[in-house]
């Protein structure tokens, strides 16, 4: 933790003059806390509605999850067929990338008349803007294996299903895993918006609603607990990430022990 | 075998292997009646100029590519050529997340072999071959001549009579290399496996093998075949061998000069 604090110092600085700059500024113009409270309130309603907090969150992480699985399933999918066949690719990619032109926020609304109000239009949502960061990764990590690998798998009379699952399947993992990271934050940032057109529940919920409160201090908390939250689940993803590719963590962590002796 | 007399049985031959590679408005002539036998248990070399068909030689006698005229022939006849070769592609190709040991035993989890006891014999031979204690390393942590010598193990490992070696040192500084030769050499004696090597390297084909075969430029086809016969170890620097090595250079030198 200490290593950390020493590492990101600069940035710890910043930060803490930037609060304390407004801080000051904030009380020193008299600012009324309805428009802009002082980070000192934002934390203290923070804490002080941690259960409100926390209650809305699990729902806007339970729409996350959905929406990575469903997005993260297709997204696969959608690669090996792909990479697989060649006149599909050709019929579907060009598809695929004209509709990241339809800013999904703008079918939203549409989504929350076809799944309601619930869960499913913002697991939709965060499984639409999870999906293409996952196809274009995991393509790119499907075809990151050299031919001549390739060569001695087949010079070894290995099938087809035997080089997927020897070769193209673990080889495609680093680049499937960035695909993910990518997906992950942008998932959150749907997410809330499906719960602002509509929903009982989430974080983005919870702000639509504070905001026509003017309780500006909870909409920064939600934003605050936003903001934790996509830290909390980015870095559960390189946890995870970590662990599958213990090879490449391995090899990186004794390169950079290498450096600094 | 039906192919006459000579007491040793043949491991592997090429008849007439022609290829032709496919260029905007027609195709190259790459091979032209390229012919080898290869006898068992004996060490063949390739040798000739850089961008000659070498390496698509190779791949026809491994079965990766079709020839256009001409077959492969093993000692139970044609057919496959994969059931009877190893064959060993010009970088080392191991697989990054895979540790040195399960990178040995790749062609025994192909073929459907127990695991544990193709580990266990892959032991034995990381022992033997001196790559003992790096069974648990990752290809990343290991040198150059270390990534090496596990990928000609797991090219052993393979179970097949015939090992086909795509420039196995060529990636190497020259004197892990000289120092891998004799490895190779101590490996093979071992073995008995036949060998088909192919290098640009004279000093080390004179080295190691019983054979020689000189192969001309584009379109190849095979120029002179040489013998060799000093008993081994060799000495890198004994008369009959430089002057051997010699008349290979002037053969191939004389023939880029000329062309």
């Amino acid at each position: 933790m200490l290593k950390l604090l020493k590492e990101y110092s600069g940035t710890f600085l910043l930060l803490v003059l930037f609060l304390l700059l407004w801080e000051v500024g904030v009380r020193l113009f008299n600012v009324p806390f309805y428009i802009l409270p002082t980070p000192s309130r934002i934390l203290l309603v923070f804490f002080s509605n941690l259960p409100l907090l926390l209650s809305h969150a699990s729902m806007t992480i339970l729409e996350v999850a959905m929406g990575m699985l469903i997005g993260g399933a297709g997204g696969i999918v959608l690669a090996l067929i792909i990479f697989y066949s060649p006149s599909l690719e050709r019929a579907v990619y060009p598809l695929i990338i004209a509709s990241q032109m339809i800013p999904i926020f703008a079918i939203a609304p549409l989504l929350v008349v076809w799944f309601g109000y619930g869960l499913w239009s913002k697991a939709t949502v965060a499984a639409l803007i999870v999906f293409f960061p996952i196809v274009v990764n995991a393509v790119d990590g499907l075809r990151s294996v050299s031919g001549e690998t390739i060569d001695l798998l087949r010079s070894l009379h290995a099938s087809e299903w035997q080089i997927f699952r020897v070769v193209r399947l673990p080889a495609s993992l680093p680049s499937f895993f960035s695909g993910l990271k990518i997906g992950i934050t942008l998932s959150v940032v749907g997410a809330t918006i499906g719960e602002w057109i509509g929903a009982k529940k989430g974080l983005g919920y919870l702000m639509i609603q504070s905001n026509a409160l003017l309780r500006i201090d909870l909409v920064f908390a939600s934003i605050l607990t936003l903001s934790l939250l996509g830290l909390f689940l980015f870095g559960a993803l390189r946890i995870i990430e970590q662990h599958v590719l213990r090879w490449r963590t391995r090899v990186e962590v004794n390169k950079t022990l290498r450096v600094k002796q | 075998m039906a192919r006459g007399i000579s007491v040793i049985p043949i491991a592997i031959a090429a008849e007439a292997i022609g290829k032709f590679f496919p260029v905007t408005g027609g195709r190259i002539p790459v091979l032209d009646r390229v012919s080898i036998d290869i006898r068992s248990g004996s060490w063949a070399t390739i040798i000739g100029p850089s961008g000659c068909g070498k390496t698509t030689f190779l791949k026809i006698m491994a079965g990766l590519l079709q020839p256009d005229s001409g077959r492969i022939l093993t000692d139970v006849g044609e057919g496959d050529p994969r059931e009877q070769i190893a064959y060993m592609p010009q970088s080392d190709t191991l697989l990054p997340w895979r540790t040195a040991l399960d990178n040995a035993i790749l062609a025994s989890e192909i073929d459907g072999r127990p695991r544990e006891e193709a580990r266990a014999k892959a032991k034995r031979l990381f022992a033997r071959f001196g790559l003992a204690g790096f069974e648990a390393l990752y290809p990343a942590e290991l040198s150059g001549g270390m990534r090496q010598r596990l990928a000609l193990i797991r090219t052993f490992l393979a179970h097949r009579e015939v090992l086909l070696l795509d420039e196995p040192l060529g990636s190497l500084d020259a004197l892990t290399r000289a120092t891998l030769q004799d490895w190779l050499l101590s490996v093979w004696e071992e073995l008995g496996k036949t060998i088909l090597l192919v290098t640009h390297n004279v000093e080390e084909a004179i080295l190691l093998s019983d054979r020689i075969h000189l192969l001309s430029a584009r379109p190849a086809h095979v120029r002179k075949e040489f013998t060799v016969e000093f008993p081994r170890p060799r000495s890198r620097t004994a008369e009959p061998l430089v002057k051997l090595k010699g008349e290979i250079l002037d053969l191939i030198h004389g023939e880029a000069f000329n062309a």
